[in-house]
């Protein structure tokens, strides 16, 4: 495998493993060095040490760890780990699976940047708390819980119980910015879905609210049309593009990304609500992060959009 | 030393590729790259029957400059690779589908133009330059700091927006919450006016040493900025310039204050979209709209009867659509919330309907109670109603009218009374100078293609600059011992020949907006203003000192009109008219001001001709552009003059004293995930590393 910037290797089998960072000039003219950071489990600051490995002892000895890279630097894992333990301990991080970094680097390849990998722990969000791990933590004072009216649905059994938990496991979430509702017009800024949206427009396939917007395309249109032809397109298993659930949406937005409830349009869920209603959110006139209600997975409405999620779990 | 071959930006001092390390980067597999594309990727697939058009193709560009074919053949490539896409795109779709193949006479075209050696060798190496610069930054700090800075003004604003709307249309009335909101909109507008500020210093770099890499980055996050003007231009034909947004917090403010914005500005100053676009922030809905006349009355602005076969009803007017959410009588309501009403041409207005203005001046929004109650046939007060219905909170309204002046005799200043309850905010043009170039960075935007690409040499674009050493007592000392000795300053006057078209161009329309201005004011004039006097042939001629101050009566110019001059350059050569197939952009630019001249009114004529003049803007085009290279990304940003040149240094004194570079110093790129190059190894020694991959060296995974 090729060393690439942020890839984790060692040296010998009991060597300490090491970020490759980049290569120096060695003592000799003409000769280089690579240099990597012996302390990666640290956060990335000023000061971190670092050690240097000839390219020879390197070929020979050298030993990559994981499928750490440019697409998913080291770095970006251990920033992941803080972010979870620094609020619940007893979160575990594995590394991400090959096929994850795989689809950033190719995503990134093809100028689509709106893609972050995350880790979501295996765990249960109920009205009152939370579980991981065996532990048991109150919500953070500043979370916005999911509105009552969804935890009354659960109970009504209208929305199944599972859609309290997260499966556990790295996604890699589409963090657009949604927009304000404009008449229907209103566009997910520099949007790349918009191409592939627009031919399956002109085919009859779709017919979104405004020329290939992500708003007025249905649950059964996403399903039958748009997340098929994403997956060919970058060549995935069928079923790995989806929408998140509301949980997930819910605890993405309250962890990293508070804007996902700023827009006063809504976007839709994955989780079913009834026989053939999909839960929606994210609307800021009604809670924004906390915001669910249900509409019906035929419905092209062109007040709901939808954000993407690759499942790689 | 730097590299003689790839030094096309000594016109506007600076370079950014030409460090030791970078130049080693530029080894031959890049160009290659290129050629092996070109020839296996592209040419392949040309038809060896098609050699029909190749004659005609070959007389198209037969007249072009090298740097004209090149940028051509970079048009064409991008043609082709966005067609190859929808093709595979298509295919993905649908196996069976059988999409028309890349069209052969767009291959021939890039055949024939590669086909020139001296466009290969160009293209080569405008292709590796700009793909180093763009590696370089996508790696840098600054380069990062910039996209999340962008990121997070997103987020806030929307934030910020979402809030301010709430409170605006009294979404949440219970006290606890409120206030909360308040609080919060407090502080996101605060983090706003903190990461605007640091996005300014990015782009100007602030407190940061102005040494070539960071100048660099300043310079593609300029051209980033252009790229957002040209998309906002494209898809509103309207683009938010610092001095727009500056316009559009002061409508906020003023409505948020409880008093009604009126936007008073000239011709072409765009008003009615500053307008529109503070109602929809505030209220999420479009404004409703009345232009106001002396014979405006009570029927255009509150109601009026209307008759149909099932009888007689009142359609209400845009006040009382706005203020109340209802359409007509018969209807039940449309919108919920309170819009704005947007009275256009305020100042026209007569005295009755002034009156009526002051009248609803008074209304008071209702509460939801309120609301329920007259719905349930009770009474609620008076002032809380309009034509019978309640008053929605978020009602309001925003004037736009043409500045009182002799050019306006029938605008007039409402009464004091309602003087009190309006808040005027002057609307000008944009401005125009060498610190805040808006005009000119406005027409660098709409002189992109569809490629975000500028197919112009520099030379007709630039502005100029010439070298100023410093003196010892002002060399600066940077951190790694060099030595900043001198810099580029531009060059002071505006109508310099020296300077690009381009950049003469923006002042010249600054001037001519200036003179319109001054020809409908009330006030006295500024000492700065330009001058004209009148020779012994009755021939104008503008000039600093002197004579008269320059006025215009009836002509001005517009935005819009000078971006559709800049767009038409690019279509220039589809059309049969012999006039509109110019070389060079001076030359379309001095086809569409005789235009301009023309069709003047009489009455300013021969000015608007002299104001050219001043500006030489009917000289020819600058001799050497056969030497022009294409521009890439950094080059088309480092045209604005915001962004800081970067500083002379000297690399190294010796005996015989300073040596200087050739250049300015390019210092070592920042590391993707190291805060600097210069790492700390275990023994506590320091190393300057590089931070590429090493995709030749394969190691086996651990198990």
């Amino acid at each position: 495998m090729p060393l690439e910037t942020g890839s984790l290797f060692r040296v010998g089998p009991t060597g300490d493993p090491m970020e490759y960072v980049g290569y120096a000039a060695g003592e000799n003219p003409g000769e280089v060095v690579v240099v990597g950071r012996i302390n990666p489990d640290q956060p990335v600051s000023e000061g971190a040490l670092h050690r240097i490995v000839s390219p020879q002892i390197l070929a020979q000895e050298g030993r990559k760890i994981g499928p750490f890279g440019e697409a998913f630097p080291y770095a970006s894992y251990i920033a992941h780990q803080h972010l979870w333990q620094d609020q619940f301990p007893a979160v575990e991080v594995p590394y991400p699976s090959q096929a994850l970094v795989d689809f950033l680097r190719q995503t990134k390849e093809g100028g689509i940047t709106m893609f972050e990998p995350y880790f979501l722990p295996s765990a249960t969000f109920t009205q009152e708390h939370i579980r991981m791990n065996g532990q048991t933590y109150s919500y953070p004072e500043e979370w916005q819980k999911p509105e009552d009216w969804f935890y009354k649905q659960i109970q009504e059994k209208k929305v199944d119980k599972r859609a309290l938990t997260l499966p556990g496991g790295w996604v890699a979430i589409d963090t657009t910015l949604r927009p304000d509702y404009d008449n229907g017009n209103q566009q997910y800024p520099h949007d790349p879905l918009r191409p592939l949206l627009e031919t399956l427009e002109k085919a009859g396939k779709i017919a979104p609210s405004a020329p290939g917007s992500r708003f007025g395309v249905s649950p059964d249109d996403q399903e039958a049309e748009v997340f098929p032809l994403i997956e060919s397109t970058l060549n995935l298993p069928p079923n790995t593009i989806t929408v998140p659930t509301a949980l997930m949406f819910n605890v993405i937005g309250n962890m990293s990304h508070p804007e996902f409830g700023t827009a006063s349009t809504y976007e839709w869920f994955a989780d079913a609500f009834g026989g053939v209603g999909r839960l929606v959110g994210g609307s800021s006139g009604y809670g924004g992060l906390s915001s669910v209600y249900r509409s019906s997975s035929s419905i092209r409405d062109d007040y709901i959009g939808f954000r993407l999620l690759g499942r790689f779990f | 030393m730097g590299d003689a071959g790839t030094n096309n930006v000594e016109y506007y001092g600076h370079s950014g590729h030409d460090s030791a390390r970078m130049r080693s980067l530029e080894s031959p597999i890049h160009g290659d790259a290129l050629r092996h594309y070109i020839d296996t990727r592209v040419l392949s697939f040309r038809s060896p029957e098609a050699t029909d058009g190749i004659e005609s193709i070959e007389a198209t560009y037969r007249e072009l400059s090298t740097r004209e074919k090149t940028d051509t053949l970079y048009g064409k490539l991008l043609a082709y690779r966005s067609g190859l896409q929808s093709i595979q795109q298509e295919t993905a779709e649908n196996p069976q589908a059988n999409p028309d193949p890349i069209d052969p006479y767009l291959i021939e075209e890039i055949g024939v133009l590669w086909s020139d050696p001296a466009v290969q060798e160009m293209a080569i190496k405008t292709y590796n330059t700009a793909r180093l610069e763009s590696k370089a930054y996508r790696l840098s700090e600054l380069g990062k700091n910039w996209q999340s800075v962008n990121a997070n003004i997103d987020a806030t604003k929307a934030r910020f927006e979402a809030g301010t709307r709430a409170l605006f249309l009294h979404e949440i009335t219970r006290a606890d919450p409120l206030s909360a909101l308040e609080g919060k909109t407090a502080g996101w507008a605060k983090k706003l006016i903190a990461l605007k500020a640091k996005r300014k210093a990015i782009t100007t770099l602030g407190e940061m040493p102005h040494i070539a890499e960071n100048t660099d980055i300043a310079a593609q996050v300029m051209y980033e900025q252009l790229t957002s003007y040209h998309a906002q231009l494209t898809k509103e034909g309207f683009v938010w310039l610092p001095s727009r947004e500056g316009i559009h917090v002061q409508t906020i403010e003023a409505l948020q204050n409880g008093r009604w914005p009126v936007l008073i500005g000239e011709a072409g100053t765009g008003k009615s979209e500053q307008a529109d676009a503070a109602a929809v922030a505030l209220t999420g809905e479009q404004p409703t709209h009345v232009i106001c006349g002396p014979k405006t009355n009570e029927r255009h602005l509150i109601a009026d009867k209307a008759i149909d076969e099932a009888g007689s009803y009142e359609e209400y007017g845009p006040i009382t659509q706005a203020a109340t959410g209802y359409v007509d009588s018969r209807n039940g309501q449309y919108y919920k919330r309170g819009r704005i009403v947007r009275l256009d041409e305020l100042g026209r207005l007569g005295s009755e309907s002034y009156s009526i203005l002051k009248d609803i001046r008074q209304k008071k929004p209702s509460t939801p109670d309120e609301q329920y109650s007259w719905e349930n046939g009770k009474p609620i007060p008076v002032n809380k109603l309009l034509n019978d219905k309640p008053v929605l909170a978020g009602f309001a309204a925003i004037g736009t009218t043409n500045p009182v002046g002799p050019r306006y005799p029938d605008r007039t200043e409402p009464d004091p009374a309602l003087s009190r309850e309006l808040a005027p905010i002057i609307v000008d043009y944009p401005p125009m100078s060498h610190n805040n170039p808006e005009i000119y960075e406005f027409m660098l935007a709409a002189l992109m293609d569809r490629n975000n690409h500028i197919p112009v040499s520099h030379m007709e674009l630039s502005p100029a600059y010439t070298q100023e050493m410093f003196p010892e007592d002002r060399q600066v000392i940077f951190p790694d011992g060099t030595l900043g000795i001198g810099q580029d300053v531009i060059i002071d006057d505006p109508a310099d020949i020296r300077h690009g078209t381009l950049y003469r161009l923006s002042f010249a329309i600054r001037s001519l907006q200036d003179a319109f201005n001054y020809g409908n004011s009330q006030e006295a004039l500024p000492p700065d203003v330009l001058r004209y006097s009148i020779d012994t042939d009755g021939k104008i001629q503008v000039q600093n000192t002197g004579g008269d101050p320059l006025t215009l009566e009836k002509t001005t110019i517009t935005l819009g009109e000078i971006a559709s001059w800049l767009r038409g350059f690019h279509e220039r050569t589809l059309k049969d008219d012999v006039d509109f197939q110019t070389n060079t952009l001076t030359e379309w630019i001095q086809l569409k001001l005789e235009t301009y001249v023309r069709q003047t009114d009489p009455v300013d004529r021969d000015k608007v001709r002299a104001l050219f003049d001043y500006y030489s803007l009917f000289s020819p085009p600058p001799s050497q552009l056969e030497e022009s290279l294409p521009l890439t990304h950094k080059q088309i940003g480092y045209l604005s003059p915001r962004v800081p040149r970067p500083l002379y240094v000297a690399e190294q004194t010796s005996p015989t004293g300073i040596q200087y570079s050739e250049k300015p110093a390019h210092a070592e790129r920042v590391p993707q995930l190291n805060k600097d190059v210069r790492v700390m190894l275990e023994d506590g020694t320091t190393l300057v590393v590089t931070p590429e991959s090493l995709n030749d060296l394969n190691l086996p995974e651990e198990s």
